[in-house]
């Protein structure tokens, strides 16, 4: 048996029904992983019951598990919500769905139907941001961002052409310029017009994609693109979080998207995408970082 | 019955999707008028606007009294984290409504916390002299060659 056959044979293995508890198993697992890199005291109750659900899987059929998880999550979100980012949200009304599936007759439907609207809902927020900041129509978010986020070097390098010394000054121009608080004065970034190119194109593929996922997940015509939902969503989780690695957000829309779709060979490229995750999104930046330290 | 049965089926079709839009539609509105930072409160902002709390700035001025002394948020943190903590700066740089701004500003020129607008506004107070202190939240800006702060509201001004 090849290896491909192997990893075949136990993709079928795991998606074997009941396929929901799969998705509430895959949810405990994202629960206990997920935020670790900024803990907060509010977390613990929720990691805890994570790790005890993990340890006795009985618990994840549970009906009061779910709730007092749904509580614990309900409650750090509230205490911390201005400080929380998109997918903590995500989190916790995906931890919400999964209460009412557990507590319902017909769990695998309200899973189905809730992934697909949270993330057609998701990305129509998402959307409907980039038009109403401004700042994408006319690239300036990606442009800026390519200057000064170090996890965005690769890119400047790669779409901008420019120098990793050329980075690090932009970034401590910012730095000292906030430091010091000197708010009345500006101050020039060094940038190249390829990268400010590179930067609108980017902004409306982004403005295209999520768009795409929007309507493709909320509406049902065209019909075209309707049955074709899953394959715009992964294509939008390959093309942003290889260059911009946020875990969290894509292993939580891969785990929506397997539960909703019907068909069982995307089911099996959602779960594939979301187990080799850890290994295929941080590996541009690896091959980048190496080829840093070796050309450059 | 019909009641039970059409209640259990907006909980397991329309809540959380109409949960995710009433805070999505909250969000978006406090950053248009409360300076809420687009990047959180759950609006799905991320990643669409420069303005993240991170890359702001709080000011604070001592004003009155015939003189002006100016601090900023990375001073006021390292010289005050004992009375206000590095949490409620996150917070009043994320949101940072008139109220916010005007909690910081007291426990700042409290004696408490021992920072040298405060100990500045003391030495006032025994002179006979009542200062203020001004609070200002500043946001990034770039035009597509130089990176600028704005101003998110006017100055608040707080007396203790």
């Amino acid at each position: 048996m090849t290896l491909f056959q192997r990893w075949s044979h136990w993709l079928d293995e795991l998606l074997e029904p009941p396929v929901y508890l799969l998705v509430l198993r895959l949810t405990t697992i994202l629960l206990l992983l997920h935020g670790i890199d900024h803990w907060l005291w509010t977390m613990l109750p929720e990691k805890l019951l994570a790790t005890a659900m993990l340890l006795r899987p009985r618990l994840v059929r549970q009906r009061w598990v779910w709730l007092a998880m749904s509580l614990c999550l309900m409650v750090h979100n509230l205490w911390h919500w201005s400080n929380l980012v998109n997918h903590e949200y995500l989190y916790t009304y995906w931890v919400l769905v999964c209460t009412i599936a557990v507590w319902s007759r017909t769990p695998r439907q309200v899973l189905s139907w809730n992934a697909r609207w949270i993330i057609g809902l998701c990305f129509f927020f998402a959307t409907l941001w980039k038009f109403l900041g401004g700042e994408y129509l006319d690239g300036s978010f990606l442009h800026l961002t390519f200057l000064l986020d170090h996890r965005l070097a690769m890119g400047a390098v790669l779409f901008g052409g420019l120098d990793l010394t050329t980075l690090a000054e932009n970034r401590q121009l910012f730095e000292t310029m906030q430091t010091s608080a000197a708010v009345l004065e500006s101050q020039q970034l060094v940038t190249t017009p390829r990268m400010a190119a590179a930067s609108l194109v980017l902004s409306y593929w982004t403005i295209f994609i999520e768009g795409l996922v929007a309507v493709s997940f909320l509406l049902t015509m065209p019909r075209w693109l309707s049955q074709n939902r899953d394959w715009v969503l992964m294509v939008f989780v390959i093309t942003t979080y290889a260059v911009i690695p946020v875990l969290g957000f894509g292993a939580l829309l891969m785990v929506m998207g397997l539960i909703q779709t019907k068909n069982s060979l995307i089911a099996r490229i959602y779960l594939g995408l979301l187990i080799l995750m850890p290994i295929w999104m941080p590996l541009p930046q690896v091959i980048f970082s190496i080829l840093q330290n070796v050309i450059f | 019955m019909i009641l039970k049965q059409s209640l259990l089926k907006f909980f397991k079709t329309g809540a959380v999707p109409l949960l995710l839009t009433a805070v999505a539609l909250r969000q978006i509105m406090l950053v248009q008028t409360a300076g809420l930072s687009p990047w959180h409160g759950g609006g799905f902002g991320m990643f669409a606007s420069i303005d993240r709390d991170e890359r702001r700035v709080v000011t604070a001025e001592l004003t009155g009294c015939g003189q002006s002394q100016e601090s900023d948020l990375p001073k006021l943190e390292t010289k005050s984290s004992e009375s206000l903590g590095a949490n409620t700066f996150i917070h009043v740089s994320t949101f940072p409504t008139r109220s916010q701004l005007r909690r910081i500003g007291r426990k700042l020129l409290s004696p408490e916390s021992q920072h040298p607008l405060a100990n500045a506004h003391q030495q006032n107070r025994q002179n006979g002299c009542d200062s203020k202190i001004q609070l200002q939240v500043w946001r990034l800006v770039y035009d597509g060659q130089s990176i600028a702060y704005e101003s998110i509201a006017g100055p608040i001004e707080v007396q203790p």
